[in-house]
């Protein structure tokens, strides 16, 4: 082929402070093809969402160039990328929840249908009919598109990036809570996209849906391409296996004798149209894994434990006595603590120094009448620092500066000032590379040789499997199932029992 | 009027001058060149958003300096200088750490009013102990609805207190039939050398250490940088912003004292706009308005700032709507000077 390919990168470097999140050899290349769906593969914090987010105008890699058909791209936005024929459909939901569909599809393409920024209401409707037209379900265009179901919104958004007939698309991730229908609607409206000569990026976790959709995959660990692959020559073990790479997983080989005590139980717990009547029961030591996608409840339930919100029914005991939590202020008092799935909203202070941060949850118990002593603060944040190998320039550095492992460390080493019965985390090590990832494993392990009863709530089905010592799993609000760990466990499995 | 104008030109100019050295060891992080060598590094990137208030504290000193000459630059004038900022601080440190914790306090000039005028009525029936009670009891008061109608009731702290600020004003006149109220002699220590010092000098470190040293302060903190988090943290949110407001009331009171006293009397109208200059002297200071970050000290220099602004143009007989022109002219200079945009993706 003596054509330019449709997208190079070249030694395309992306750097954030502490982490380099996307790293390709100094002529390294990253080609793309017309006519392809592309997918891109890799565990939690490889760097798939780094690329597209350099392809797509969004950020500017730090070294290296990319090239547009043998032509040199370098996008300053989004909307330059848009220009040059490049959209991208995001991860997160990306509509204007109390606008309508037809508000929604033509959001930013205002000047299509208002030259002089009036428009007659007509007008839009045509063009809004005539994007929607692409897609294969109907979709009503006057619904408000926040009360739609989520695969709707992600068609609607592709509809969107459609319609301003772009050459290559990028999807971010997009079956992660689908249906199986809304899937098969969106990868039609993928292979449509492809046969007349586009491309698609596809980033996603399910390989199974990989094997059958896509042209080629190309496998990223800890930002380095290992390799690409014709996806129609490959199977689904040999992507997992370079995907994981040769790193040996820490998996738990703890015996929970059956006379421990209990520490958590819930007996019919449910919490107002999220969860449904789900009992379990967490012993003194035992890591009590809780799979399952999403909006299956998990998270409503782990926040019904710790006093966030109130179960509608049912009875939650800590240690054999039943508790009415009205606030996490009483949780953290009973010695519950909860480790956030969202580390840098909800889980630590970015621009807060380490050890004042470290310090938040126990000032109740450090201060004296009231008054602190900064120096015994720094000592301690200190000590935990080093216990958790959190890599900074000391106690005073500011979480901002750290990797995404790192500030996990710190928002786990919060909560580790004092002893706690129950420990509750939420995805622990997304976005963590796997050295980190490793480090906050054998924390978790450490805490439970100490006998700490946890709570780990994870999307990372390898996680769940290596880690915990039971593993219940959760679809729409109820438990679907329940393992031990005792006997070998396959993600299929749990896959199964998911969807 | 043309050298007036020629004045504030050259203060304008002088203060655009600064910018470039202030602003240049951070430049090269943006760009990516330093970020490459030193991925950690933290305090160039700070460096400049808190030299600001000092670099314009020293350059409005050297201005005065050089342009009113000894008028500026004399012990009886910084006496006075010191007077006003203190009148201004005090209030201001409660605004500071209201500010910190993510919210505002606009009813801060009518809270002084008030807790004045009720202080002068108080005292000069019951005396001056129980009248100064009356008056951090008035404060606090104040500041205590604006707490509970803004965690319990959950109204934006911003609509609240312009509630209180139409609230306490229209007490303060009716109280005192719109009259001004004449204070008892011995209430003037407050107002003069060193009662006003002592005063200042006392709210002055109890703000610090109450921010600093205890688990209050912290929790201020916290709740400003990100109130999920603090309250994720088994943190009592909202028992932290009431006693906030009440601090912010207890301060308010103290500045409305302090006011009364040196003016001899309080007056119904005192102090009107005058959360404006608390929120300047905070933000001048460098404490920036999204919560989470800043310090008592800057509070000082940014009153400081403001008082010698006011002061100097006074001397070099600027005249009153030059002199407002000017006032906000340098505050939106200072929050252009040390914002660090690179880290804010919206600005609201």
């Amino acid at each position: 082929m003596s054509q330019a390919p449709a997208l190079e990168l070249i030694g395309v470097e992306k750097r954030y402070p502490g982490t380099i999140a996307v790293r390709l050899g100094e002529q390294e290349r990253l080609t793309f093809e017309y006519g392809h769906i592309h997918a891109l593969v890799g565990q939690n914090g490889a760097g798939k969402s780094t690329i597209v987010s350099l392809i797509a105008g969004m950020q500017k890699p730090s070294a290296g160039e990319m090239r547009l058909g043998g032509e040199p791209y370098a996008p300053a936005d989004v909307a330059q990328a848009r220009q040059h024929g490049v959209d991208i459909v995001l991860q997160e939901p990306l509509i204007e929840e109390h606008m309508s569909v037809e508000e929604n599809l033509l959001l930013g393409r205002e000047g299509w249908f208002a030259p002089a920024g009036i428009f007659m209401p007509w007008t839009r409707r045509r063009f809004a009919e005539a994007v929607i037209e692409r897609l294969p379900q109907r979709i009503d265009l006057k619904a408000r598109a926040g009360d739609l179901p989520l695969e709707s919104q992600k068609l609607v958004e592709m509809a969107r990036a459609l319609a301003s007939k772009p050459r290559i698309l990028i999807v971010d991730e997009l079956s992660a809570a689908m249906s199986a229908h809304g899937v098969e609607a969106l990868q039609e409206t993928l292979r449509a996209f492809a046969r007349d000569g586009g491309l698609v990026i596809y980033i996603s976790h399910h390989l199974d849906e990989i094997v059958g959709l896509c042209d080629r995959v190309t496998v990223m660990r800890s930002g380095e391409v290992v390799t690409t692959l014709d996806a129609k020559s490959t199977t689904k073990q040999e992507i997992s296996s370079l995907m994981v790479g040769d790193v040996v997983e820490q998996s738990s080989n703890r015996t929970i004798p059956d006379s421990a005590e209990t520490v958590l139980e819930l007996r019919n717990v449910s919490v107002a149209g999220q969860a449904e009547r789900v009992s379990l029961r967490v012993r003194k030591g035992e890591v009590l894994g809780l799979g399952g996608l999403m909006d299956c409840g998990a998270d409503a339930l782990a926040h019904s434990i710790f006093g966030v919100t109130k179960p509608s029914e049912g009875e939650i005991l800590l240690d054999g006595k039943r508790v009415r939590f009205r606030s996490p202020v009483q949780a953290v008092s009973a010695g519950v603590a909860y480790v956030p799935a969202d580390r840098d909203r909800e889980g630590l202070l970015l621009n807060l120094r380490i050890d004042k941060n470290i310090d938040l949850v126990a000032l109740r118990w450090t201060s004296a009448f009231g008054f602190l002593n900064p120096r015994r603060g720094s000592s301690r944040a200190t000590t935990l620092i080093e216990r958790l190998g959190v890599r900074c320039q000391g106690c005073h550095d500011l979480p901002l500066n750290l990797s995404g492992g790192n500030r996990q460390k710190i928002a786990i080493a919060k909560w580790l000032v004092r002893r706690n019965r129950l420990l509750i985390l939420h995805n622990p090590t997304r976005g963590v590379d796997i050295g980190g990832r490793a480090e906050i494993h054998r924390v978790i392990n450490e805490l439970a040789d100490d006998g700490v009863a946890m709570l780990l709530i994870s999307d990372d089905l390898d996680e769940l499997i290596s880690m915990s010592d039971n593993l219940v799993i959760m679809r729409r609000g109820v438990i679907s199932a329940e393992f031990s760990t005792d006997e070998p466990l396959t993600e299929k499995q749990l896959i199964g029992h998911m969807v | 009027m043309n050298t007036q104008s020629e004045h504030t030109g050259v203060s304008a100019s002088g203060a655009a001058a600064v910018t470039p050295t202030v602003i240049s060891p951070a430049a090269p992080t943006s760009g990516g060149g330093a970020k490459r060598r030193n991925p950690l590094s933290r305090g160039t990137r700070l460096l400049p958003a808190w030299l600001v208030p000092f670099l314009s504290l020293i350059a409005v000193t050297a201005f005065f300096s050089l342009t009113a000459g000894d008028r500026f630059l004399n012990t009886t004038n910084f006496q006075f200088l010191l007077q006003q900022t203190a009148i201004i601080a005090i209030p201001a440190f409660g605004v500071t750490l209201i500010i910190i914790a993510g919210s505002i306090d606009l009813s801060v000039g009518s809270v002084v009013a008030l807790s004045g005028m009720v202080g002068a009525i108080v005292a000069n029936e019951h005396g001056i102990v129980v009248g100064l009670a009356a008056a951090i009891l008035a404060g606090i008061a104040a500041g205590f609805c604006n707490g509970v109608a803004f965690a319990i009731l959950k109204v934006p702290s911003f609509i609240v207190t312009l509630g209180m600020l139409s609230v306490a004003r229209g007490i303060s006149i009716k109280i005192s039939g719109a009259q001004p109220e004449n204070v008892p002699d011995g209430w003037l220590w407050f107002g003069q050398r060193p009662g006003i010092y002592i005063v200042f000098a006392i709210c002055f470190a109890g703000t610090a250490i109450l921010l600093h040293l205890t688990s209050f302060g912290r929790r201020t903190v916290a709740l400003g940088g990100q109130e999920r988090v603090a309250k994720l943290s088994g943190i009592h949110v909202n028992r932290v912003k009431i006693a906030l407001f009440c601090f912010g009331g207890l301060m308010a009171a103290i500045g409305g004292i302090v006011l009364s006293a040196r003016v001899g009397a309080a007056t119904p109208d005192a102090a009107s706009g005058f959360e404006l200059t608390a929120i300047a002297a905070v933000v001048l200071g460098g404490t920036p308005l999204t919560g989470g970050i800043g310090n008592v000290v800057n509070t000082v220099i940014g009153a400081l700032v403001l008082s010698m602004l006011l002061n100097g143009m006074i001397i070099l007989g600027v005249s009153g709507e030059v002199q407002l022109i000017t006032q906000g002219i340098v505050l939106v200079g200072a929050v252009l000077l040390s914002l660090d945009r690179s880290k804010i993706g919206i600005i609201k």
